[in-house]
């Protein structure tokens, strides 16, 4: 088992500075394996470059097992990171760029051409003249030609068209498919975009909740109510939020919609919504936004 | 290694050659310029001289017989200034770059180590400024063994080498505050000043000597024209504070001042690589 572990991380802690940017942060990344980290005050970003090298941790240890033992003469080549900034090198076309980071090597280039056509990027104009999303599709290029082991992506999706982003879909999969370890950072649970095997909720630079993909809830539907009698309220099914004036919202969290139905032809009332929690909402039952 | 080195040039090659070839088309319009001026008897060399205050304070050879000689000797002035200052700026901007664009993540993708990068990208601009004193150098001798002799042209080889080893000594120095400032770098104005307030503080007891011979030719007198020389004179201690000056046609150099450069420059080197890798990801 420990040559399928890619990365193992364990209760590392990191600063910037002087300050405790990650505290106590423990995973295990693996072949095939992918992982979302999801944060909206940038603590993902700072666990990939936690494990990318770029941070140093201060207090627990990280070992890459299958890419030292294995691959040590690639290591960290093995090991890719694409930050969520665009290559901000100047007077540097797409192609140069390129044709630096693969110092040449055949195998690369040939894997750097494929993308370049399969993503349609125009590799002869520079770097800085190109759209933010050909700019970023460069970065992401730049790391999935060297054939990584472990690729850390952060905020893939960020910027890119859909086009865009079903084509780097499918090459992530079939990265994965291969073998390749791939861990992703985004600012949303809806915004992962991509079948992973973890979720790790992170905040304040501390993991707050750690979900097997099969471990995760359906998120509840959030039912708002104009006019007409509330609904019975049962535990476990249904939960009252909130009520003001003729409006009422309450949550569902059965998945039969035919009780669901029912439920709201009962009320007698004249206007309703059906909307969803989000993954984060139902996780940590953050209810503040739905109060009326 | 191959990496940095290659974006590096490809990147600035335009800068590099605007550096290598500007003194050398200068050099061709100046020299054209004197063949022309040597045709016309009014401006013929014999009938000038250096005023000697101002051949003091600039530290020039005595007047030559050849305009192109006296020509080059004020070119070399103001190319001893250009040169380190365009190799500090751009060493200490290209050290300090990776960290500002962020850039040093792909590098670090692709295996290179900071200590790689520090090292090359200050073998890149030693290279860069050899390749314009080479240049220049060739240029310029080839130039004086046409309009005036072989020895001179050997003066001017001499000078060349001597501004190569001020790049030298100077490359520390800009990598020194890149090293410690990895984002921010270092702007061209503090270049600048690095190298101009040394020089004009070292031409201080220079200048208030000429400024005292010039008043006494001026046909001024009182005790102030005294005081100015003794001032001057005084202060001469200050006059060999700037490696700048040290290539300057008529300077002259004293052994002590080249092992104290020799010794600064290695501990600013050293100093400069030990704290860019140790603020390095």
């Amino acid at each position: 088992m420990a040559t399928n572990l890619l990365c193992a991380c364990s209760h590392a802690s990191a600063k910037k500075g002087k300050k405790i940017i990650l505290t106590d942060i423990s995973l295990d990344a693996r072949k095939g394996q992918g992982i979302a980290l999801i944060s909206k005050d940038g603590s993902a970003a700072c666990v990939l470059r936690l494990i990318a090298g770029l941070l140093t941790p201060f207090r627990g240890e990280i070992s890459y097992p299958a890419l030292s033992r294995k691959d040590r003469s690639d290591f960290p080549k093995k090991l890719q990171y694409v930050p969520d900034h665009i290559v901000q090198y100047y007077n540097l076309t797409a192609a140069e760029f390129l044709i630096g980071m693969s110092k040449k090597r055949s195998a690369w280039m040939e894997e750097a051409n494929r993308l370049i056509s399969l993503f349609e990027i125009p590799a002869s104009r520079q770097l800085l003249n190109m759209t933010y999303e050909e700019n970023r599709l460069v970065s992401i290029i730049q790391a999935m030609m060297a054939d990584p082991a472990l690729l850390l992506l952060d905020r893939p999706w960020h910027m890119l068209e859909p086009p865009a982003r079903r084509v780097l879909a499918k090459e992530l999969s079939e990265l994965q498919d291969d073998g390749a370890g791939l861990i992703l950072s985004s600012e949303s649970y809806s915004d992962v975009r991509l079948p992973c095997s973890r979720y790790m909720f992170l905040q304040g630079g501390k993991i707050i909740a750690d979900y097997a993909r099969q471990e995760l809830p359906v998120p509840a539907k959030v039912i708002t109510l104009q006019g007409g009698s509330p609904p019975p309220m049962h535990a476990g099914e249904t939960e009252l939020l909130d009520q003001k004036g003729a409006s009422l919202r309450f949550l569902y969290h059965s998945r039969n919609m035919q009780k669901l139905s029912y439920l709201i032809y009962k009320t007698k009332c004249q206007d309703f919504s059906v909307e969803e929690l989000s993954m984060e909402e139902a996780l940590f039952e953050d209810y503040d936004g739905w109060m009326l | 290694m191959g990496t940095i080195f290659y974006f590096e040039w490809r990147r600035k090659k335009n800068d590099i050659f605007f550096h290598l070839f500007w003194p050398a088309v200068v050099s061709l319009v100046l020299f054209a310029a004197c063949l022309l001026a040597g045709r016309i008897p009014a401006f013929s060399a014999s009938r000038f001289r250096w005023p000697e205050p101002l051949r003091a304070f600039l530290c020039l050879n005595s007047w030559n017989s050849s305009l192109w000689v006296n020509v080059v000797q004020l070119f070399t002035l103001i190319y001893s200034f250009s040169l380190p200052y365009s190799v500090m700026r751009g060493v200490a901007r290209s050290v300090s770059e990776e960290d500002y664009y962020e850039t040093i993540v792909y590098l670090h993708n692709a295996g290179i180590k900071p200590k790689t990068i520090f090292t090359v990208k200050s073998l890149f601009w030693l290279g860069a400024a050899l390749a314009c004193c080479v240049l220049t150098a060739t240029v310029q001798a080839v130039l004086t063994i046409l309009a005036a002799s072989a020895s001179e042209a050997g003066a001017i080889l001499i000078f060349y080498r001597n501004l190569f080893l001020l790049c030298v000594f100077y490359l520390p120095v800009a990598l020194l505050p890149a090293a410690f400032s990895r984002k921010a770098g270092m702007a061209g104005s503090g270049i600048g000043s690095i190298l101009l307030i040394p020089m004009l503080l070292s031409r201080l007891p220079q200048g208030l000597c000429s400024l005292a011979e010039a008043l006494t030719l001026a046909q001024r007198e009182g005790a102030i024209i005294g005081k100015l020389s003794q001032i001057g004179n005084r202060l001469e201690i200050l006059s060999g504070i700037s490696p700048l000056t040290w290539t300057w046609p008529a300077a002259e150099i004293h052994g002590l001042s080249i092992g104290c450069a020799c010794l600064v420059c290695l501990v600013l080197a050293c100093v400069s690589f030990m704290r860019y890798l140790h603020s390095a990801p």
